[in-house]
């Protein structure tokens, strides 16, 4: 393991058994690295399993769904590195939660809605540590002061339903945060809410990777947020990572044909409003029907009897810029 | 400019809860020129849908009228109401429940044609004709929706809105639950549609980047009551009023050289729309607030240019 990363992901592949026991991978061949304090993004449509990649590493793969290749190195507080995919449950426990937390989409049904926010956010504390329920309590508040709860005492007894949604978010990444782990995976934090709490909950997210020295995993599908916190970017397609660069190059010298697409049939606030909107054509290939070649060839407006014929690996064009295509690219 | 399709005066819906009466909408009035997409925007919770389903009444307004062609819908009933909304439709932000899995695609579209009385060898042609145009198959005619995905759900419910050939469609929220790729898609085809039938679209959405791309005109709508009208290009290029600067300053840039620093944000949430700030709603999160706006409550003011605005001190134009 690099001493700079936190987690390497390597040849992971997750699987689940279709209705004709055949095993497909929503997963398949990813290496992932994350280094220490940084944010990495992983960004992709719907389906393309970007979550999966998440809960993988998280261990939260709903039966039948698993691992099937792959090891994933995290390095622990003390320094040692275990392998997530090779321990077992009972270990996991220890690890999640307390050095790995995770933030999710829709802030309603990621809490429980019978329970006060401050109940909740207090088990996440009495699980892992013996500490007195009054010093619990304390570390709750503090940690809803943290995330810019406003009255943060009276919120302590708030129900769920009591919130707003950016509030609720609020609620949940102060769950995640108590317990200050090391590695943070936010699967579409700002999908639900409106673009001003967004702006607001990015900005929060930020700080708080400074205040505590943490990494981030982003998974999202908007290009907008991965320009405002990410440092380094992970475009997933149909499985697959097909390209990964640092945020500046990314944008500067965009080369998977996806890629481009995507950032081309984004409308934009600023900038030009003339014309038609790029589309991708087609729809992405389905689990059952995946093409042993190039996953994208069907769509893209480049492909080659090569693309058709052989999966392209995920090489190195330089400046630490992967790319998972044949086309030739200027240096 | 020409007589407005629509003419929305005085609206106001209050709902009952619990806790209050949520003032949903409050006293909003403006109008939507044929041809034209108007758009209509704010944060969730603002009242932009209740204003969206009063306008096709599908809500009835506690006060206020809606006209459309010069006739005001209230004083409608029976069979004039039923003819009067033929001509207004209604697209729907999540293409998963607001089409019966019941029925086939066909039977989706032709729906509304049943509804009007047309003869069923016409309805099948007609609805060929349509998903033909949004872009469907034929043979889609006997498939359910279950069996597409949200883009192409969408597509048929945009046909279903084509059907009764209205001449304004409310699209509430039609592209917020789609992926960027599929989003793009249902954009041109709604601009294609527009351009072919001199469609009018009220498009209402919380997407800034989306809503500069489709539309002529903007509303700016905040706890229930208007903050500015104006073109398009006036509202993202020198805003009057500083709720329409902040809400697109906040939307996400996908360019990592874009100045951050330089942008004005919101603070805090929506307050409630039961017990709203006295004086301008806006105040208690505005940064320009005065005690005159925690008072007395703005008025809709014309700026000329096709530009209203309601603020005591709107920013200052280059």
């Amino acid at each position: 393991m690099q001493s700079d990363n936190l987690i390497e992901v390597r040849g992971l592949r997750t699987v689940l058994p279709l209705k004709n026991k055949e095993l497909a991978a929503p997963v398949d061949d990813i290496d992932l690295d994350i280094p220490l304090r940084k944010t990495v993004g992983l960004v992709g449509e719907s389906g393309c399993g970007k979550s999966m990649t998440a809960r993988s590493i998280m261990r939260l793969l709903d039966y039948p769904i698993h691992i099937q290749e792959g090891t994933i190195a995290f390095r622990r507080e003390g320094g040692s590195e275990i392998d997530l995919a090779a321990i077992s449950e009972k270990e996991m426990r220890g690890v999640r939660g307390r050095e790995i937390s995770m933030i999710f989409q829709e802030p309603m049904t990621a809490l429980n809605p019978s329970i006060t926010v401050g109940k909740q956010v207090r088990e996440a504390i009495t699980l892992h540590e013996n500490i007195s329920r009054s010093a619990a309590k304390e570390r709750v508040i503090k940690a809803f002061y943290d995330v810019g709860i406003p009255e943060p005492e009276q919120r302590y007894h708030a129900y769920p339903h009591q919130l707003s949604g950016g509030l609720r978010q609020r609620i949940c990444i102060a769950m995640a945060m108590v317990l200050q782990p090391a590695f943070l995976i936010a699967d579409e934090p700002t999908t639900a809410l409106d673009v001003t709490v967004e702006a607001q909950i990015l900005a929060l997210m930020k700080q708080l990777q400074q205040d505590n020295d943490m990494s981030i995993l982003l998974i999202t599908h908007n290009l907008g947020v991965v320009a405002d916190i990410c440092d380094e970017v992970n475009v997933m397609y149909a499985g697959q990572i097909v390209e990964h660069a640092e945020k500046a190059e990314l944008f500067r010298r965009t080369l998977h044909p996806y890629t481009r697409g995507l950032m081309k049939a984004i409308p934009r606030v600023r900038g030009s409003m003339e014309g038609e909107l790029y589309t991708i054509q087609g729809t992405v290939p389905s689990l059952s029907q995946m093409p042993t070649a190039c996953r994208f060839c069907a769509r893209c407006p480049y492909a080659q009897e090569q693309c058709r014929n052989e999966m392209p690996s995920l090489r190195d064009v330089g400046n630490g810029h992967l790319v998972r295509c044949f086309r030739e690219v200027e240096p | 400019m020409s007589e407005p399709l629509i003419r929305a005066e005085h609206l106001v819906k209050y709902f009952k809860s619990n806790a209050g009466r949520i003032k949903a909408v409050d006293d909003v009035s403006f109008e939507i020129y044929p041809g034209e997409t108007l758009a209509l925007v704010g944060e969730s919770g603002c009242g932009k849908s209740t204003l969206g389903r009063l306008i096709v009444r599908l809500l009835k307004a506690d006060s206020g009228t809606v006209t459309l062609n010069g006739v005001d819908l209230g004083s409608l009933k029976g069979s004039a109401l039923r003819k009067a909304r033929q001509n207004m439709q209604i697209v729907f932000q999540d293409p998963f429940s607001s089409l019966d899995p019941h029925f086939t695609v066909g039977e989706v579209i032709a729906e509304p044609l049943r509804a009007a009385g047309v003869k069923k060898e016409e309805r099948v042609q007609r609805v060929q004709q349509l998903m033909r145009r949004v872009g469907l198959q034929e043979e889609d005619y006997w498939r359910f929706p279950h069996q597409f995905s949200g883009g192409q759900r969408q597509r048929i419910g945009i046909a279903r809105a084509l059907a009764p050939e209205p001449q304004l469609i409310v699209c509430d929220e039609p592209v917020s639950a789609l992926d960027v790729s599929i989003q793009a898609q249902i954009l041109n085809l709604m601009r294609r549609l527009q351009a072919e039938s001199k469609l009018t679209y009220l498009f209402i959405s919380h997407d800034l980047a989306v809503v500069r791309y489709i539309s002529n005109r903007i509303v700016v709508m905040f706890l229930g009551k208007l903050c500015e009208i104006c073109p398009t290009k006036d509202a993202y290029e020198h805003p009057l009023h500083p709720y329409t600067r902040m809400l697109i300053d906040s939307a996400p840039e996908p360019d990592p050289d874009f100045d951050r620093e330089d942008r004005m944000l919101l603070q805090g949430e929506l307050p409630s729309p039961i017990n709203p700030p006295a004086g301008c709603r806006f105040c208690t999160r505005c940064p320009y607030a005065t005690d005159e706006c925690r008072t007395v409550e703005p008025e809709m003011k014309d700026y000329g240019g096709g530009r209203l605005c309601a603020c005591h001190h709107p920013l200052p134009q280059k």
